[in-house]
């Protein structure tokens, strides 16, 4: 594993909302502490297949969304945890939906995101974004490090 | 001689029959001698009884020599007879000179002794005139002396009729073939006949009770005409009067020439008797026919009387125990009060009511309740006890009881509008009430009791049923579930079916009582409020989610624009901008609030837990901690009590009206609030009072409705639906809310929650 401030982070944004995707690329391009290079895919079937294809060994981070089209984002969280190359990466959830209703959804599937964030309502949450993803990266890196 | 005897009885001669060769010519001669013969010797067998019998009568020689002639004549006859056959003529000869030499001293002898006889007839008939003479007079004598007797007679009658009066007697005396009837002046009274009045047998008949006269009648006409003695009793018919009870005796004579018959007779009045007799028999008749068992016992216990209703309790029949001591209806193993009881009675002290156990006939223990009282003779001597006594586990009683109750039962369960069954611990039904049979068509004689549910339930259900049966059966709890019924026409319909155990004195019932209730129209009810309910779900979840995502696009988007365009923008634009992201974001709170107020009694418990006021009051505290710091509020709170309220909504409940309080205080006052309960019947009465702006109480209504507020959106947040969430909350404990106040003066908000039921 690489550290976050010797090279760019690899991200997969799994999103099909395409304002979202405009607003996340513009926060992390707002920003110079984090080096990350994003990658898009619009739903979770492409998620799964970018992953399981070679450049996707490289991806470091998965931020998922929930109401994806054609496989849900806690089913996308669950063949990730349930794969033997995959099982480590971190993910986290990315959803407008309450945090409840996020978790009830995710336990549905018995396995746990890294990271759950509610889409901000209103651009200057944006801003903050991009710290709360780092922090939640570096944690889970760190968690895994230590154990 | 030989010789001579042979030729005399020679027939060396031809006999008459053969040669006159004419039978009927010998037939005339026979018959006619043999006749005379016969006549011949009947008159000398008359003569010679007369000759012995009359030993007194003169000349008896002469007598003998008649007889010989008679005896001659006769033989002679006779020999003819024999002679026409066998021709003995030469015995006949001599036959013949035997009675001629006997006939002519007889002849003279006559002439000679019939003068003689004539003079001795002449003397007898004087000494029977003599004789005559003689008894005349002894008969004269006789009847001087009969009227003598009569004289006595007249006497003795005299004393004969004192008697009869001394006795109360009237006397009648009656030949029948008079028509009047002789009655003394007691007999008048008696009948009420004047004494100038002429009795006759009808008159007497008219005198005697209609009820009593046509028996009267027949049984003295037969003993009349009998000839016997009579003793009969009847009733006397006097207008007006009581009825009288006549004994009336009487013999009847055959009387003189004719056959003319004499009635003679006796009345007595017996009324006294009568009614005691009638009395004592009415008292025997109520006796008998009681259903009380009633002895009769002397002082050594000894049984006299045994009743109808004493054969029915004890069993042994009167003829068993009259006589029998009454320790035969001892009951072994109890004491033995007998003795005591019969020494109560002794004393003239009467036992009632006593309770105590007898022995049947059949060995059978029967308990009983006893009243002894001494009997008394006339002169007030006990002599004995009567014991009346009933049976007091008296099953009939109770089977009277049972029938009445069980005619209840049956009459209740036709007239409840639910269906009702019995069935035993296994399930099998053993009733339906009429409701039953009709709904589903099946009667109990359809098969036995357990194919019922088969019948009814559908096979889920009855598994489920069998089931919970069992479990009620073994813990002894009611039975209870909701199931579909099958009707008669195949429809089914939804029942909850309960059972209750039949508390009988087996250790575990023996039996269960069943209701099937429809809930038919509750459950549709209930399915299609599920349904709107699970609808109302889905479109919170759909608020909640699915329309807040393009809100948020139209929120972050209009954000965006105005970042990157925000310098190069007029004025007018950047207004229209920010009311296009403002107005989204209101409408994200709506929606969110809506859903709170939706979702505000989701999950209530059926039984509340009981949560703490005190504390909830402290959590709410922490949680608006930032926003009391910063207006510098204060919270005064009573010891509140215990209620039975979730935690989730009486942290709602308090936080909304305390946050209330708090955000609609007045301007540079430092808002203070105030918490108290107190208890009101089974209520307890929340109040949260503050110091703040008040409101006008015409607009008490709008407060707790959704989205109305009083105040514009600029002076104070909120969509204004925390207060429609409490009153939906409160609403749902079964509590009231309500609030009052004055622009400026404060307000102060009500809620009312039930008591805990431990603390009732």
């Amino acid at each position: 594993m690489k550290s976050p401030s010797e090279t760019s982070t690899n991200i997969l944004i799994v999103e099909d909302n395409p304002l979202d995707v405009v607003l996340l690329r513009y926060a992390f391009k707002a920003q110079t502490e984090w080096q990350t290079t994003l990658a898009v895919v619009s739903d979770g079937q492409e998620a799964m297949e970018y992953l399981s294809r070679a450049q996707g060994n490289s991806t470091d981070l998965v931020i998922l969304d929930l109401n994806l089209p054609r496989m849900d984002g806690e089913e996308v969280l669950k063949a990730i945890r349930e794969s033997s190359e995959l099982r480590n990466l971190p993910v986290i959830i990315f959803s407008s939906s309450p945090e409840d209703v996020v978790r009830s959804r995710v336990d549905r599937v018995s396995v746990m995101p890294d990271c759950c964030v509610t889409k901000p309502m209103g651009i200057e949450g944006y801003s903050r974004l991009t710290q709360m993803f780092r922090k939640c990266y570096t944690k889970a890196i760190n968690g895994q490090e230590g154990s | 001689m030989g010789q001579y005897l042979r030729a005399l009885f020679a027939s060396d001669f031809m006999p008459h029959a053969s040669w006159l060769g004419q039978p009927d010519i010998i037939r005339i001669h026979a018959w006619p001698d043999i006749l005379i013969a016969v006549s011949y010797f009947l008159i000398l067998i008359s003569f010679f009884v007369l000759v012995r019998r009359r030993r007194d009568l003169a000349f008896s020689w002469m007598f003998l020599l008649f007889s010989a002639f008679i005896l001659g004549c006769g033989t002679t006859h006779l020999l003819a007879v024999w002679t026409l056959w066998h021709p003995i003529y030469r015995f006949e000869g001599l036959v013949k000179a035997i009675t001629a030499l006997v006939s002519l001293p007889v002849a003279l002898l006559l002439i000679r002794l019939v003068p003689r006889e004539i003079a001795e007839r002449q003397r007898a008939g004087d000494e029977a005139a003599r004789l005559n003479a003689d008894l005349e007079s002894r008969a004269a004598e006789r009847a001087a002396a009969l009227v003598e007797s009569d004289r006595l007679l007249a006497a003795s009658e005299r004393r004969r009729l004192m008697a009869v009066e001394a006795a109360e007697m009237g006397t009648w005396q009656w030949n029948l073939t008079d028509k009047e009837i002789f009655c003394d002046s007691r007999c008048r009274t008696l009948f009420d006949i004047p004494a100038d009045e002429a009795v006759t047998y009808e008159r007497f008949l008219e005198s005697i009770h209609r009820d009593d006269r046509s028996i009267t009648d027949a049984c003295l006409r037969t003993r009349f005409e009998n000839s016997q003695e009579y003793e009969i009793e009847y009733r006397t018919a006097r207008r007006g009067q009581r009825e009288e009870w006549i004994r009336a005796k009487g013999c009847c004579e055959s009387g003189g020439a004719g056959g003319a018959k004499q009635v003679l007779g006796i009345f007595i009045n017996v009324t006294e008797s009568k009614r005691a007799e009638l009395a004592a028999f009415r008292l025997a008749a109520i006796v008998e026919s009681s259903s009380d068992a009633i002895i009769g016992k002397d002082l050594q216990g000894t049984i006299t009387t045994w009743n109808r209703g004493a054969e029915m309790l004890f069993g042994f029949t009167a003829d068993e125990a009259i006589g029998q001591s009454i320790s035969i209806l001892r009951a072994s193993g109890w004491v033995d009060e007998m003795p005591r009881i019969l020494e109560d009675v002794r004393r003239g002290v009467t036992i009632d009511r006593y309770e105590t156990v007898r022995r049947r006939k059949d060995g059978k223990e029967v308990a009983i309740s006893l009243t002894v009282s001494p009997i008394h003779d006339t002169a007030g001597r006990i002599i004995g006890a009567s014991k009346s006594a009933h049976e007091i586990t008296d099953r009939k009683r109770l089977d009277q009881a049972l029938r009445a109750s069980e005619q209840r039962f049956r009459t209740l369960a036709e007239a409840v509008p639910d269906m009702l069954f019995s069935a035993v611990p296994d399930g099998s039904i053993t009733f339906v009430s009429a409701r039953f049979q009709e709904y589903s068509g099946l009667s109990l004689e359809c098969g036995d009791g357990v194919s019922v549910w088969e019948q009814i339930l559908d096979p889920q259900d009855e598994a489920l049923r069998a089931h919970t049966w069992k479990v009620a059966v073994l813990t002894g709890k009611p039975f209870e579930m909701e199931c579909q019924i099958r009707r008669k026409d195949g429809v089914y319909r939804w029942f909850v079916v309960r059972a209750l155990p039949v508390q009988d004195s087996a250790e575990s019932a023996t039996q269960w009582l069943g209701s099937c209730t429809e809930i038919h129209y509750l459950k549709t009810i209930e399915t299609a409020l599920r349904h709107s309910r699970e609808e109302l779900r889905q479109f919170a979840y759909a608020a909640a989610h699915d329309l807040q995502e393009p809100l948020r696009n139209v929120v972050n988007a209009a954000g965006m624009l105005a970042r990157i365009t925000g310098q190069q923008m007029d004025g007018m634009s950047a207004v229209l901008l920010k009311e296009c992201i403002e107005g989204g974001e209101r409408m994200h709170g709506m929606v969110k609030d809506l859903l709170a107020y939706t979702t505000a009694v989701e999950g209530i418990e059926p039984v509340p837990t009981l949560t703490d006021a005190n504390e909830i009051v402290e959590d709410v505290r922490m949680n608006l901690k930032t926003a009391i710091a910063e207006a510098s509020g204060e919270i005064q709170c009573d010891r509140l009590p215990v209620i039975a309220v979730g935690y989730m909504h009486a942290v709602q409940l308090f936080q909304h009206l305390i946050g209330n309080a708090v955000k609609y205080r007045r301007a540079g006052v430092a808002p203070v609030i105030r918490l108290s309960a107190v208890r009101n019947k089974a209520d307890w009465v929340f109040s949260v009072a503050d110091n703040g702006i008040g409101f006008d109480p015409k607009y008490e209504d709008r407060l707790f409705k959704v989205f109305k507020r009083l105040h514009k959106r600029h002076e104070y947040t909120g969509t204004g639906i925390g207060l429609a969430i409490c009153a939906r909350i409160v609403g749902h404990y079964g509590g009231r809310i309500w609030a009052q106040g004055r622009p400026g003066d404060g307000s102060t908000f009500y809620f009312t929650v039930p008591v805990a039921d431990n603390e009732r």
